[in-house]
């Protein structure tokens, strides 16, 4: 069954004279172990696409399917649930709550996915080790650098076994070399577990390792490039 | 737990704003408890004033008998029957008789209108207790050692102990006679009816001034225990003698519980406004707190928590807030009305600036404590955080996921 699934999706904002499109008809499939770049010029869609994939907004018409559940007929509370279980998210600007420790960012994850197991705190360690911060587990973001701070939200987002990642612009903000660290892990998280990862990105350097590259523009796919760059031997 | 330390943890971001906000949920506890404290203070201090000084719990004296100022007609006086003073005693209940009435007392020169009361020195302070009592020179007890004058007659007849005054009446009959009697002492009483004006004087000598032989115009009558006054006077009104009535001390401080309800009404005025000022610093906290953190919003919404969670999180914050300033307030509220409660507020100076015979209140202030207060105070200031608080919770939670996260 494939993962996400996208069937005319259009999203409008605004009414009447004033309405704007931001996708026009969009239908897409994202299979399990995708590691998929949504690529596209700035205002062409991507963040909104990304928007109805994560559940964080819902579409204007058609429909978008997380593992086969129709998402735009689920009200709020039921969207929050599934983007608490089904879904981590990982973002440009990192996004750590800063009055945390990054161990507590990583068990906040699990507090709002429900889980009340006495490991909750270990599964947390564990995750942070699993990107190499297990020396951080007590420093709050502000005692980070930016490279640990976006590993720390690796962690997050991996650590409640997601089907979905969905991560924006997450090297934006990194520079060339921390941010090549960056997308190994998410390429080895890919390669050795089978977690999905879906990419909104200019850079280069993430259409280079993408298997699949999903190009946008004014609201419309334009490209579609199974293999994608990584794929032919970049 | 872990939402609760996250709540603790945002409190202390900007704490100097969260400092400020606490302080007016401190300063609105600490004067419900505070105000409550002095107002309750004050009015057990008027009633104990009445009680211990003039009216004991309960009066009987003639029906017509004028209820305020310096009228003190002596024309209906009385003869309680012994058997049923002796009636009175079985009940538990002491009595005393007294007589008031307005004499002019005279020293060389001096001359002024002062109250009268004919004391019975056996009974009277069985009564009327004396351990707050100063007297300079002797509480007399026959004729001849004469009377006892409070310190605001002594000053303005500037008489001293030992000294004679002359006391000029209407008898009972309604002739006029005069006696010229040593003064035995000076009293202070802590209430300024006996104290600026109060002329005592023994049964004895008082029956020679008025020609009033056995007949009293009160009966004074303390209880065991003084809130039962309203079932211990039904019981007793079929036995209330021919022409007299009951006064209890409820009914004689009625006037001054009236004015206390006002005091009481302006202060919860008082603390509205301030509670009111507290809510606005709260909501003010709270909304800043939102906006500052619109991305984290977005991000918790992104993690799974549920607009009904964001508006816990904030109120949360709110009510831990509010925990804090309550617990502060009722504390420091608490402390200073146990310490004035304990030590009391001395207006012997402030009584003295008054200058009034007629305001009946004792010379020491002690506040009044009070469980209930402290913690009924504490609530509230606590239930008006969290009510302050739920506004900006419900502004951060309808934030736009979508776009908060991008903040």
């Amino acid at each position: 069954m494939a993962l996400v699934v996208i069937d005319g999706a259009v999203k409008s904002y605004g009414q009447g004279a004033s309405e704007v499109q931001a996708l026009r008809g969009v239908s897409l499939t994202i299979e399990p172990g995708e590691f998929t770049v949504i690529s596209g010029p700035s205002g062409s869609g991507k963040s909104t696409l990304l928007n109805l994939i994560g559940c964080l907004d819902t579409p204007t018409r058609g429909r978008v399917l997380l593992e086969g559940q129709d998402l735009s007929q689920l009200a709020g509370p039921k969207l929050a649930q599934v983007r608490a279980r089904r879904i981590g998210f990982i973002f440009q600007s990192f996004n750590l709550i800063p009055v945390l420790t990054a161990c507590e960012n990583v068990e906040l994850a699990l507090q709002l996915a429900g889980d009340v197991g006495a490991d909750r705190r270990a599964r947390a360690e564990t995750a942070l080790a699993n990107v190499g911060l297990g020396d951080y587990l007590h420093r709050r973001p502000n005692q980070l650098s930016g490279g640990q701070q976006q590993r720390v939200a690796v962690a997050r987002a991996l650590v409640k076994q997601p089907a979905l990642i969905i991560a924006d612009e997450p090297t934006a903000n990194l520079d060339s070399k921390i941010g090549t660290q960056i997308l190994e892990l998410m390429r080895e998280m890919n390669e050795k577990r089978g977690v999905t990862f879906l990419f909104s990105t200019h850079d280069p350097k993430v259409m280079e390792r993408a298997k699949r590259i999903v190009t946008l523009t004014d609201g419309q796919i334009t490209s579609d490039e199974s293999g994608g760059r990584a794929g032919a031997g970049h | 737990m872990f939402f609760a330390r996250l709540a603790l943890l945002n409190l202390s971001r900007n704490l100097r704003r969260t400092l400020l906000s606490l302080a007016s949920i401190i300063a609105g506890v600490a004067v419900i408890i505070i105000g409550k404290g002095f107002i309750g203070g004050l009015e057990e201090n008027l009633i104990r004033a009445e009680v211990d000084t003039l009216s004991g719990h309960v009066q009987v004296r003639p029906a017509d008998y004028p209820n305020e100022g310096l009228a003190h007609p002596i024309d209906h006086l009385w003869t309680p029957e012994p058997s049923w003073l002796a009636g009175l005693e079985a009940e538990g209940a002491t009595w005393t008789a007294r007589t008031l009435f307005v004499p002019t007392a005279v020293h060389l020169a001096d001359a002024m209108r002062v109250r009268g009361i004919v004391f019975d020195p056996a009974t009277d302070a069985r009564v009327f207790p004396r351990d707050g009592w100063k007297v300079d020179g002797a509480i007399p007890s026959t004729t001849e050692e004469g009377v006892l004058i409070g310190k605001g007659v002594a000053r303005l007849l500037k008489v001293a102990p030992g000294e004679r005054i002359v006391l000029q009446a209407r008898t009972a009959a309604g002739a006029i006679n005069a006696l010229e009697v040593p003064v035995a002492g000076v009293v202070s009483v802590g209430a300024p009816a006996i104290d600026q004006l109060g002329v005592l004087v023994p049964r004895a000598l008082g029956e020679s001034l008025l020609q009033s032989q056995g007949a009293t115009s009160h009966i004074l009558i303390r209880l065991p225990d003084r809130d039962a006054v309203l079932a211990w006077t039904e019981a007793q009104r079929a036995e209330t003698p021919p022409g007299t009535a009951f006064r209890t001390w409820i009914d004689q401080t009625a006037g001054m519980m009236r004015i206390q309800k006002i005091r009481q009404t302006a202060l919860d005025f008082l603390v509205l406004a301030l509670m009111g000022m507290s809510a606005s610093g709260i909501a003010n906290t709270v909304l800043m707190a939102a906006y500052e953190r619109i991305r984290e919003i977005g991000t918790l919404q992104a993690l799974g928590m549920t607009r009904a969670g964001v508006v816990r999180l904030f109120v949360l914050e709110g009510a831990m807030m509010g925990l804090v300033g309550a617990l502060t307030g009722a504390a420091a509220g608490a402390g200073l009305v146990a310490w004035y409660a304990t030590h009391g507020i001395d207006l012997t100076g402030f009584i003295e600036r008054a200058g009034s015979g007629n305001l009946q209140i004792s010379a020491m202030l002690y506040t009044r404590s009070s469980a209930t207060v402290v913690v009924g105070a504490a609530a509230f200031g606590w239930l008006v955080a969290v009510a302050a608080s739920i506004y900006p919770a419900m502004v951060a939670s309808r934030m736009v996921p979508a776009e908060a996260v991008r903040a």
